[in-house]
């Protein structure tokens, strides 16, 4: 089996689902990194809601560095735009992601 | 030689949402395949794949068309529809824009990898329905 790993370490999770009718792709990417003070949880992340109508992110939470987990809570306008998830693993980081994405979704209907 | 398939899988959101919680908790393999592309519900896809969509891809398969301006010439569509339909191919998986390094930095569109059909598994129908790609 062939493993991706592109210089981030071994590709945990690659998935993704159109959501929405046509106007979102979630995609999930993860990859198994050596601990570190960066990577506490061994751990890189990359949870995104793509808006395949203006093709642009509509909601990103990950964990490169200099950041630990974050949101970017103002996209497409403004992706400088983070904030600190204060949570004790990744899991919890994911489940943030999965209960925003399903308020945005709800708020569309 | 062996047809390719591009298959179409439903997967309902919940679901996904089990799959890859249970899969990072464990911290087991969840790897799609390049030959999956997954959506939440049929009218999803209905309304996802657009005659002009697929009149796109045939368009890609048939004329291999070096940019998205000829691929839009070759349909005799507005450039901006073209544009805007095959960056939606290509973040859902379907096609990838090949990036070149010529003067205008046109980008090819191709098929993400060279299928013949494209199957949709209808679920719990026990039977598909396939679209030829004419490779």
């Amino acid at each position: 089996m062939l493993i991706s790993t592109m210089g981030k370490g071994e590709i945990l999770v690659d998935k993704s689902l159109v959501v929405k009718q046509d106007r979102y792709v979630a995609k999930i990417k993860v990859y198994q990194v050596a601990k570190s003070k960066i990577f506490p949880f061994g751990i890189k992340a990359k949870f995104l809601l793509h808006d395949l109508i203006n093709d642009c992110a509509r909601l990103l939470v990950d964990n490169h560095e200099p950041f630990g987990f974050h949101m970017h809570t103002k996209l497409p306008d403004n992706p400088t735009e983070r904030m600190k998830l204060e949570v004790e693993d990744y899991n919890e980081a994911l489940q943030i992601f999965f209960n925003e994405v399903e308020r945005i979704l709800k708020n569309e209907e | 030689m062996k047809n390719k398939i591009l298959n179409i899988v439903f997967q309902s959101f919940d679901s996904f949402k089990t799959e890859v919680a249970t899969a990072l908790k464990n911290k087991k393999k969840l790897i799609q395949g390049k030959d999956e592309i997954f959506f939440d519900s049929i009218p999803s896809f209905r309304k996802f794949m657009t005659p002009q969509k697929l009149e796109l891809l045939s368009a890609i398969v048939k004329c291999r068309p070096q940019s998205v301006y000829s691929l839009a010439n070759l349909i005799d569509r507005d450039f901006a529809a073209v544009l805007r339909d095959c960056v939606s191919l290509e973040k859902t998986g379907f096609i990838v824009l090949e990036e070149t390094k010529n003067s205008k930095n046109s980008k090819i569109p191709k098929l993400s990898f060279s299928y013949h059909i494209i199957a949709v598994h209808i679920p719990n129908a026990g039977y598909n329905i396939e679209f030829g790609a004419a490779a």
